[in-house]
């Protein structure tokens, strides 16, 4: 619930400022408008690679049978699906999302699939999320921190419901580290708002989406972010020199 | 190696290796024993880092380190890519695992276990492939993988040969095989001069004994 103070206080939506209590509202409208052709257009965006680097976070989580997961900005279920193969019966995922249009899709997909016994679904706020202090052994978020309005409370708000020694997986957009092909990918992105236009009938996201990725901070940026949260031993993995970031942070024992 | 690449390499790999224990009970079975194990592979030119776990009926490939993954490694096998690459090939009667180029730390009984078991499969990799690629495709890596091998073992014999020639024959650093055997048998013949000698002397030096 915004405070007083919030309605004073402005955030980017893309390169547009908004009051920050208007950001959340928008950015819930971006992905009702988009839920039913994410996956389509996951798929034209990143040629197929969000596949390989999907699977690749998932390692990165180092998850065993019976470890507690949460999904955050789950979204269509992919990585909870993934994830449920991984813990097994002993253990669980939540796939969250603070959109019921996402977590609508993602439980159809999850239900699909035939997992009915090891995920839940919950609709939250990563910024204050509603689980138990000390109770996952993973929490992962991807794709999604962009759009939270204050990522420094969501940080920290997983660093609380992290088990001590459990991690933080934040698959993000983030900074190439090579110029050239930074300027390709940004050549490429200009497109992305066309192809929205064409697949899902809505441009005005994809231009949202593209100007986000813009925004986000960088690798080091969000290595300090998760410093300041309470995370130890944080690192990160550029994927695609740096078109994607892989960060990795700890709960201190 | 970049461990995303890597990742993206073992994928397939790992998938197949699954798929086989899937439809294999006896492969499955051969290779419960190791469940819960983990090996750690590191070799170098190129670097590579890679991390094989055994799970319940499910082996795992992975090119991030056990470090990363929080595994603690049973074994950690390293080696130059081609000495490594060597143990999987070439299929010899000699003991691989002795090579000098390649160390082995922690369990190494584990490692030859493992090993062992390994090269006694007798995996008919076209019969798993040929359903994901199709017969032509199977056919040609077969047709590759078979003349890689056989020009694997080729060179490594024309490159032993070649070196044996230049360090004997060329800049004569070592003796040839005629010439070691030829100092072999004039030292017998020098040991049993020796040993007549040393009888002779012990007979004479017993006579001495006697006459004084």
């Amino acid at each position: 619930m915004p405070n007083s103070a919030d309605k004073n206080q402005t955030t980017h939506f893309g390169y547009e400022e908004v009051p920050v209590a208007e950001k959340q509202q928008r950015v819930r409208q971006v992905f009702m408008s988009v839920a039913s052709r994410y996956d389509l257009m996951n798929d034209v965006m990143s040629l197929g690679s969000h596949r390989l680097i999907k699977r690749f976070a998932v390692e990165l989580s180092a998850l065993r049978s019976g470890h507690k997961v949460l999904d955050l900005a789950g979204g269509t279920g992919d990585f909870s699906i993934r994830f449920s193969s991984i813990v097994g019966k002993q253990g669980h995922v939540v796939l969250a999302d603070i959109n019921e249009s996402m977590l609508q899709i993602g439980r159809d997909r999850v239900i699909d699939q035939g997992i009915s016994n090891n995920v839940t679904f919950a609709q939250v706020n990563a910024e204050s999320l509603p689980f138990v202090d000390n109770s996952f052994d993973c929490v992962c978020i991807a794709y999604g921190l962009r759009n939270v309005t204050d990522k420094a409370a969501a940080l920290e708000s997983m660093q609380r419901v992290l088990k001590p020694g459990g991690r933080v997986l934040i698959l993000e957009f983030s900074k190439p580290t090579n110029r050239l092909l930074g300027k390709a990918y940004a050549a490429y992105s200009t497109l992305w708002p066309l192809a929205g236009k064409l697949i899902t009938g809505d441009s005005e996201s994809y231009r949202y989406l593209v100007e986000s990725i813009q925004l986000h901070p960088d690798q080091e940026t969000l290595l300090q972010m998760m410093h300041a949260a309470g995370l130890q031993n944080c690192k990160y993995h550029n994927v695609m020199s740096g078109i994607c970031a892989i960060h990795l942070g700890f709960k201190p024992l | 190696m970049n461990q995303f690449l890597g990742s993206i390499v073992l994928f397939p790999i790992e998938q197949i290796l699954n798929q086989l224990l899937k439809n294999d009970a006896h492969l499955a079975k051969r290779l419960s024993p190791f469940a819960g194990k983990v090996i750690q592979v590191k070799s170098s030119m190129p670097t590579i880092s890679l991390t094989l776990s055994f799970d319940a009926g499910r082996i795992r490939l992975s090119a991030i380190d056990s470090e990363t993954l929080m595994l603690n490694p049973d074994a950690i096998i390293s080696g130059r890519s081609s000495d490594l690459l060597d143990l999987i090939i070439i299929k010899s009667d000699r003991r691989p695992l002795a090579n000098k180029a390649i160390s082995i730390s922690g369990d190494v009984l584990l490692v030859q276990d493992i090993y062992h078991t390994l090269m006694d499969l007798d995996i008919d990799w076209e019969d798993y492939l040929a359903p994901l690629l199709g017969d032509v495709i199977t056919n040609e890596i077969g047709q590759f993988a078979d003349d890689v091998r056989q020009w694997s073992d080729g060179a490594k014999r024309s490159m032993q040969r070649n070196v044996d020639d230049y360090l004997k024959e060329e800049i004569r650093v070592v003796p040839g095989r005629a010439e070691v055997d030829s100092f072999g048998d004039d030292l017998d013949r020098l040991k049993l001069d020796i040993d007549r000698l040393q009888a002779r002397t012990d007979n004479l030096c017993k006579r001495l004994d006697q006459v004084q």
